[in-house]
């Protein structure tokens, strides 16, 4: 088992297995700390990777670097987003990136595809809750349910989107599919009356 | 060049015999590629995700002829998962992963939804005689992928409740 110490708080982690990186507190002073350590931890862990002697990061390091690199990332829109909400994407996260579950064909989470995933949400004021998976090209997917009906996105790179609308309308079930920019995914979305979900209406 | 490459080749060069209509296919799919819900964080169902392509899928979608070990039950379904964990490199199975299953036709008839001639075939290979690819299923679209996520493999278990754990490997 690999272990790294963060240079700066002497706090010692295990690429094995990997617990929720604490990161972000309310001030925007506490923030640019936790950026800080955080870039520090992941500078540490690219240096003791590059160090090992096969020269390849084990599964537990790519890992622990690929959710490091989007909670730092996440920290620099960090006024953007409320706490509640960076806490339950940062849980999922961990959950999508479990070490104990990994198994061949699994990815890394992309970092343009999330990084769409928040313009997304930023641009759209969303306060709804989606579910969250990943494809194997390491895009982001999330899936929002109401009733019977469910409204699927995938983020790719580029701050665009692929949308699926599946519904139940009075005169009959309706699928609706396309790829948008990220800026016109509620227009896209209103004529099926999709568009409120983005905000859990 | 490997012998389960080998055994592929070969077999892809053969005429495929294409699997009874009746017949289920089990398709694994990892913790990652169920959703993860917002407030209880366990995962769900299988995503779209667990129907693209990914590694290992060489001549389609890799899924598990379950009748092949017998008639459709828990334990021709528990054979099915540990043939497709011994075709692993590591043979072990994440507890939260699980395996959808559906019949061939429903899986052929909503390719015909979406203007896809597909075929289910038995692609056999080593430590995985039950090994069948869904043959011309290239999808590109997230259209499909939910489709088949929601509509035709719409039952599953996990691994945990198939009693493949990942500590229980040695033991098979």
């Amino acid at each position: 088992v690999t272990t790294m110490v963060a240079p700066q708080t002497g706090v010692r982690f295990s690429a094995a297995r990997m617990q929720p990186i604490p990161l972000l507190q309310t001030s925007s002073s506490h923030q640019a700390i936790g950026t800080t350590r955080l870039a520090s931890v992941t500078k540490e862990t690219k240096r003791e990777v590059g160090a090992s002697p096969a020269g390849v990061a084990g599964v537990g390091l790519q890992l622990f670097n690929a959710t490091a690199e989007v909670k730092v990332w996440t920290s620099r829109v960090a006024m953007h987003l409320d706490r509640v909400t960076r806490d339950r994407l940062f849980a999922q996260i961990d959950a999508l990136h479990d070490h104990d579950e990994w198994s061949e064909g699994d990815s890394k989470i992309a970092l343009a595809s999330y990084q769409t995933m928040i313009r997304a949400m930023i641009h759209h004021r969303m306060n709804s809750k989606p579910a969250l998976s990943i494809m194997p090209s390491g895009n982001v997917i999330a899936l929002w349910t109401r009733d019977a009906g469910r409204l699927t996105v995938e983020f790719l790179p580029g701050n665009r989107v692929r949308w699926l609308v599946a519904m139940q309308s009075k005169q009959g079930p309706e699928r609706a599919a396309g790829e948008s920019p990220i800026e016109r995914l509620s227009d896209v979305l209103r004529p099926y009356d999709a568009d409120g979900w983005l905000d859990g209406c | 060049m490997s012998s389960a490459r080998t055994t592929r080749m070969v077999g892809w060069m053969a005429a495929k015999k294409a699997l009874p209509d009746a017949h289920h296919v089990m398709r694994f799919a990892s913790k990652q590629k169920r959703f993860i819900h917002p407030d209880t964080l366990e995962p769900m169902g299988p995503s779209p995700a667990a129907f693209a392509l990914r590694e290992g899928d060489e001549g389609g979608v890799s899924v598990v002829e379950v009748e092949h070990f017998g008639a459709f039950d828990l334990a021709s379904r528990r054979s099915a998962a540990i043939a497709h964990r011994n075709t692993t490199r590591d043979k072990k199975l994440g507890p939260q992963a699980i395996f959808a299953w559906a019949k061939v036709v429903d899986v052929v008839g909503a390719g015909k939804k979406y203007g896809k001639a597909l075929r289910v075939v038995s692609a056999p290979v080593d430590g995985n005689p039950a090994h069948a690819e869904i043959r011309h299923f290239a999808p590109e679209d997230i259209d499909i992928l939910d489709y088949y996520a929601t509509d035709v493999f719409q039952e599953w278990c996990t691994v945990k409740d198939l009693s493949l754990t990942p500590h229980n490997a040695a033991a098979e």
